[in-house]
C-alpha cells in the first residue's frame, strides 16, 4: 500500500486531491492506468485511432500496476472497473466508448456542471494532463471533478460543457406515462398467463413490487396501470394498460424506462417514493426507498456518490455535500418526495 | 579450506540454473566451467548450493576448476553479470531488430549501433567536428549513415538493412580514439531458427539458447511457414510471429529448438513515469529530474537476489536488490542521466533485463479524441452540424436533404424512430446500429413514414431529428374522404379548399400539391353530394 500511495502524485499530478480510502484509491489508480494505457497506446500505432483491443489494454495495465495492486492480474478484476462492475464503471460514466469485438476508444472530453465551480469530468484523458493545464481536481475512485473553475475557463481550454439532461438522458420525456399514451402505438389489450401488475409501494420494501392488484391512475378519459409479461430467461416485457369505457389498449414500455414509469405511477397515484438527505458537514447521506433508474444512478456517480449499502427500507449513498443541490434536482425530476435534514 | 558455494549449474540443455530452482537430482547438473557433475545441496538448515564432486570422484578438469577457489568464483560471477548487450558491443556485433512499419504494417529488419559515449569525448565543444569527420564505411545497408546519427545525445543509431545482402558491416573510425565505437561492426544475414524477442512493434535478435517469457512477442525466421501461424515476409525471408505462452510451446520447440519457455523468468516493469509502456522494448524517454520506478518481479515461488549492473560495466558499480519474499515485487529507483543514455541490466544469473533510460527534453504527447458529428445538408449553403453532447433537436425538410456522419467506425448508437399513420403513432423502431450506417437506415425509415427519430449515444448525449413532411404524405383515401365529409357538401372546390383538406402550409404553392388532387377532391365531393341528395 505504501508503494501505491507513493506513486499517486506521479499518476495524478501533484496538486490533485485523491481520496485516501484504500479501496477507493485502488479504483482510482486502476481507472487512471486505463486512461494512461489508452493515451500511450494511441500514440504508438496509427491504427489505434480505430480502437485498441481489450487484450492489448489489459496487458499494458496489468504490467504497469501489478507490483502495486497484485489483484489486477486476477481474471475479471480489471473488467469490473471497465464495464462489468456493479458500481460505477468507465463505460457507464462515459470515460471510454466500447466498440464491437472488444475495442475501446477515448470519448470526447466534456465537463458536466454538478455544483457551483464544480464539474464532473467525462474523459479518457489522463488526469495529469489536466493538472498540467492548470486545473484543480478531486479524484474519488474513478470519478474526477474539476474544482474552482468556470464555464469560461473550460471553454477556453476547448472543453465543452454538457448539461445534466444530455449526460444522463432518461427523463427528457416529461410525464413519461402521458408520453407513452400520446406517442406510442396502441395495441389491443390481451393479458396472457403469468402477467403481473405493478402494485405500487409496498411497506418496508424498496423494490418495485408486482402482483394481481394494479396501481391505476386516471389519465384523460381512462385509467393507466403497468404490467409485466414473462419472457424466456427470467426477463419481462412491460406494457401500460390504458382502458376506458368500451376500450382497452396495451402500450409497450421499453425496459430501460420501466423504473421511471413505476416512479411516475407512484407519484401520480398520490404516494411518491421518498428520498432523505442527511447533511453531515462535508458529506451527506442520501437514502432512497427505490432502486434508482439508470439516469439517476449515473448522476449520483458523477456527483461523487458512493453506494453505502441497504438499510431497510432504504438504499443509502454517501455524497459530497456540494453535490446535494444537483441530486435534489434530479430526484425532483423523477417525482420523488425529498426531505432534507441539516444545512447545506 | 572449504570450497566456495556455487549458486549456479548447467542443466541438460546448457541453461544456467540457480540452486533455488534446481530439482534435487544427482548426476544431472554440471559445472558451467569444468562441465563435470555437481551435487545439489538443498538441506533444511543450511544455505542451498551446488558442490563439485569429491576430488577422488572428480575429473582432472574438475579438480582444477577455477570455481573451487573464491577468486575464481568471483571472477566468473562478474563475467555472468555482464549484460549480453555489453558482450555483443565488445565483440563489435550489430544488434539486429525486427520492427513493424507503423503505416504500411510491413516487417523490416534494422541494425542498431550505440552512439558515441560521452566519456569518449575529451572536449564537448569538439562534438560537431568529431561527428562530421567520422569515417563510416557500410556494406549491406539500404542507405549510408550520417556521422551526426552517432551524437551522444541519441539513444541508438538505427539503420535499415538490405534484404538481399549476405552480411552487414559498418566500419567506424573517428579522428580521435573512440573506444566505444571504433572498429568494424558486423552481423550475419539471419538464418532459419534465428529468434527476435520483444513486442509486436519491435523485437531484438537474441542468441539461439534464449529463454522466453510468457507474454513476450517473438519472431522466428523459418524455411517454410506452418499453417495457422501469423507470418511476415522481408525480402526472401519469412518470419512467424506470436506471443509466447504454454499454448505455443510446441511451435517454439519446432522452429527454434534451442530456445525454451522460461517458467522461472522474472520481469522488470516500468511503473514510473506513468505514461510509458511498462515493458519497453527500446530506449525509455525520460525527462531529467523525472522519477523512474522499476518493479522487479521474481518468479512466483522464488526469492532471488537481483543485481543491477551498468552497461558497459565500466560505467558504474553493481547494486544488489535484496529479496523481499517469494514472488514479491521489489522496487528500484535508478538515477536519470542529465544527457544521453544510461543503460542498466537487472539480472539474476544469466537472465538479464536491459533498461535503457534516455534523457529527453520533452516527450511526444499527442492526445487525439474522436470527432463525433451528424451533418445535415438541406440543399442550402449551410450544413447543419449536430453534436451529441449538445443534445440538439433539428427539423429537417425531407425533400432534398442529405445526412452524413463523422465518427469512429462501428460506434454503437441506439435509435428510436417514430412512425405515424393518419396522424396517430403506428410503430416505434428501437434499434442498436453502427453510427456510420445511420444515413442508409434513415433513408429507408423516411420512405416508410418515419416522423422523428432520437439517436441516443449513452452518456455522450443524444441527437433528436424531426422530419418535416408534406402533410398530405401517407394520406389515405379513407382519411381524405373523412376530411371532405367535415365540409359543406355544396362547397366550391378552390385551391383554398384543397389547402384546407390537405392541411397544407399557406406558403406552399399548389403546384407542389399531389398531381391530380383537385380532380380527385372534386370527384369525391360530387359523390358525396349525390349521397346526401339520395340520388344514384
Amino acid at each position: 500500500m505504501t508503494a501505491l500511495v507513493n506513486v499517486i502524485p506521479d499518476f495524478f499530478g501533484p496538486s490533485t486531491s485523491v481520496s485516501s480510502n484504500p479501496d477507493i484509491l485502488k479504483e482510482a489508480v486502476i481507472a487512471e492506468t486505463f486512461r494512461l494505457a489508452i493515451s500511450s497506446l494511441s500514440q504508438e500505432a496509427p491504427e489505434a485511432r480505430n480502437g485498441i483491443h481489450t487484450n492489448t489494454l489489459r496487458s499494458w495495465i496489468v504490467k504497469k500496476i501489478r507490483s502495486l495492486i497484485p489483484e489486477i492480474a486476477e481474471a475479471r478484476y480489471l473488467e469490473q472497473v471497465i464495464r462489468e462492475g456493479k458500481g460505477p464503471t468507465l463505460e457507464f460514466i462515459g470515460d471510454v466508448i466500447v466498440l464491437p469485438r472488444g475495442y475501446f476508444i477515448p470519448t470526447r472530453t466534456r465537463a458536466i456542471p454538478i455544483a457551483n465551480g464544480r464539474y464532473g469530468i467525462v474523459s479518457a484523458k489522463p488526469t495529469r494532463r489536466f493538472s498540467e493545464e492548470g486545473f484543480k481536481m478531486e479524484v474519488n475512485g474513478m470519478i474526477r471533478v474539476f474544482t474552482d473553475t468556470t464555464d469560461t475557463i473550460l471553454e477556453q481550454s476547448d472543453i465543452p460543457i454538457q448539461s445534466r439532461e444530455s449526460y444522463i438522458g432518461g427523463h427528457s420525456k416529461g410525464d413519461i406515462i402521458e408520453y407513452f399514451i400520446n406517442q406510442s402505438p396502441r395495441n389491443e389489450w390481451c393479458r396472457g398467463t403469468g402477467w403481473e401488475a405493478y402494485i405500487g409501494q409496498h411497506p418496508g420494501q424498496y423494490d418495485f413490487v408486482w402482483g394481481d392488484r394494479p396501481l391505476a391512475i386516471k389519465k384523460g378519459d381512462g385509467y393507466v396501470s403497468l404490467w409485466r409479461e414473462p419472457r424466456e430467461f427470467n426477463s419481462f416485457a412491460y406494457w401500460l394498460c390504458y382502458q376506458g369505457q368500451g376500450w382497452k389498449y396495451a402500450i409497450h414500455v421499453p425496459n430501460k424506462e420501466v423504473r421511471l414509469a413505476c416512479l411516475s405511477l407512484d407519484t401520480q397515484g398520490g404516494l411518491p417514493r421518498k428520498a432523505e438527505i442527511i447533511v453531515k458537514g462535508d458529506v451527506a447521506e442520501v437514502r432512497i426507498n427505490f432502486p434508482p433508474p439508470g439516469s439517476t444512478l449515473r448522476w449520483l456517480y458523477i456527483s461523487g456518490g458512493r453506494w453505502k449499502g441497504f438499510r431497510a427500507p432504504y438504499i443509502c449513498w454517501e455524497v459530497p455535500s456540494t453535490s446535494i443541490s444537483g441530486i435534489k434536482d434530479e430526484l425532483h425530476q423523477i417525482g420523488v418526495s425529498i426531505n432534507i435534514e441539516g444545512t447545506i | 579450506m572449504t570450497e566456495p558455494r556455487v549458486a549456479f549449474g548447467l542443466d541438460s540443455e546448457g541453461h544456467l540454473v540457480h540452486i533455488s530452482e534446481a530439482d534435487h537430482r544427482t548426476y544431472y547438473y554440471r559445472c558451467p566451467v569444468c562441465e563435470d557433475f555437481l551435487q545439489v545441496r538443498q538441506g533444511e538448515e543450511r544455505i542451498w548450493y551446488f558442490a563439485h564432486l569429491k576430488e577422488e570422484d572428480a575429473t582432472p578438469q574438475s579438480r582444477s576448476c577455477i570455481l573451487r577457489s573464491p577468486i575464481g568464483l568471483r571472477d566468473w560471477l562478474s563475467e555472468v553479470s555482464r549484460s549480453p548487450v555489453e558482450k555483443a558491443e565488445f565483440e563489435r556485433r550489430i544488434q539486429l531488430s525486427v520492427s513493424i512499419h507503423p503505416y504500411t504494417g510491413q516487417i523490416e529488419l534494422k541494425g542498431i549501433l550505440p552512439p558515441i559515449a560521452w566519456k569518449d569525448l575529451p572536449n564537448l565543444s569538439l562534438i560537431d567536428t568529431i561527428l562530421d569527420s567520422l569515417s563510416i564505411h557500410t556494406e549491406g545497408l539500404v542507405h549510408p549513415i550520417d556521422g551526426r546519427a552517432f551524437s551522444p545525445n541519441e539513444a541508438n543509431v538505427i539503420f535499415n538493412l538490405d534484404p538481399t545482402a549476405e552480411n552487414y558491416k559498418v566500419k567506424l573510425k573517428g579522428t580521435i580514439s573512440l573506444p566505444s565505437l571504433d572498429g568494424t561492426w558486423t552481423a550475419n544475414r539471419p538464418s532459419p531458427a534465428d529468434l527476435f524477442v520483444g513486442t509486436m512493434q519491435i523485437a531484438n535478435a537474441v542468441g539461439l539458447k534464449a529463454r522466453l517469457r510468457d507474454g513476450d512477442f517473438i519472431y522466428i525466421l523459418v524455411d517454410h511457414v506452418p499453417p495457422d501461424v501469423p507470418n511476415y515476409r522481408w525480402g526472401e525471408m519469412q518470419f512467424i510471429g506470436f506471443e509466447v505462452s504454454e499454448m505455443n510451446e510446441s511451435v517454439i520447440h519446432n522452429y527454434a529448438p534451442n530456445a525454451i519457455r522460461d517458467t522461472n523468468a522474472f520481469s522488470v516493469d516500468l511503473v514510473l513515469p506513468p505514461t510509458i509502456n511498462p515493458i519497453p522494448a527500446g530506449p525509455i524517454d525520460v525527462i531529467p529530474g523525472e522519477q523512474v520506478l522499476l518493479a522487479v518481479i521474481p518468479p512466483p515461488h522464488l526469492d532471488p537476489e537481483f543485481e543491477v549492473v551498468c552497461v558497459p560495466s565500466s560505467a558504474g558499480g553493481i547494486t544488489s536488490i535484496n529479496p523481499t519474499g517469494l514472488g514479491k515485487p521489489r522496487f528500484y529507483q535508478p538515477q536519470v542521466p542529465e544527457v544521453g543514455s544510461k543503460r542498466l541490466s537487472i539480472h539474476w544469473g544469466s537472465r538479464h533485463n536491459l533498461i535503457h533510460l534516455h534523457a529527453t527534453r520533452e516527450r511526444r504527447c499527442n492526445w487525439v479524441e474522436p470527432d463525433i458529428r451528424l451533418l445535415i445538408d438541406s440543399g442550402h449553403d449551410v450544413i447543419q452540424e449536430l453534436i451529441p453532447w449538445q443534445s440538439p433537436t433539428a427539423s429537417i425538410p425531407i425533400k432534398d436533404f442529405k445526412i452524413s456522419v463523422v465518427g469512429p467506425q462501428d460506434l454503437p448508437v441506439t435509435v428510436e424512430a417514430y412512425f405515424t399513420t393518419e396522424g396517430r403513432p403506428s410503430a416505434i423502431a428501437n434499434e442498436e446500429i453502427a453510427f456510420d450506417r445511420l444515413p442508409e437506415r434513415f433513408s429507408q425509415w423516411i420512405s416508410e413514414g418515419c416522423q422523428r427519430a432520437d439517436i441516443l449515444f449513452g452518456p455522450l448525449g443524444s441527437i433528436h431529428l424531426i422530419f418535416e413532411r408534406n402533410p398530405w404524405e401517407n394520406l389515405s383515401d379513407q382519411e381524405l374522404l373523412y376530411r371532405i365529409e367535415q365540409l359543406d357538401p355544396n362547397i366550391k372546390v378552390t385551391w383554398n379548399v384543397i389547402r384546407q383538406i390537405l392541411r397544407a402550409n399557406p406558403g406552399i404553392p399548389h403546384t407542389e400539391y399531389p398531381t391530380g388532387i383537385r380532380k380527385k377532391v372534386r370527384q369525391l365531393i360530387m359523390a358525396r353530394r349525390r349521397n346526401v341528395r339520395g340520388t344514384p
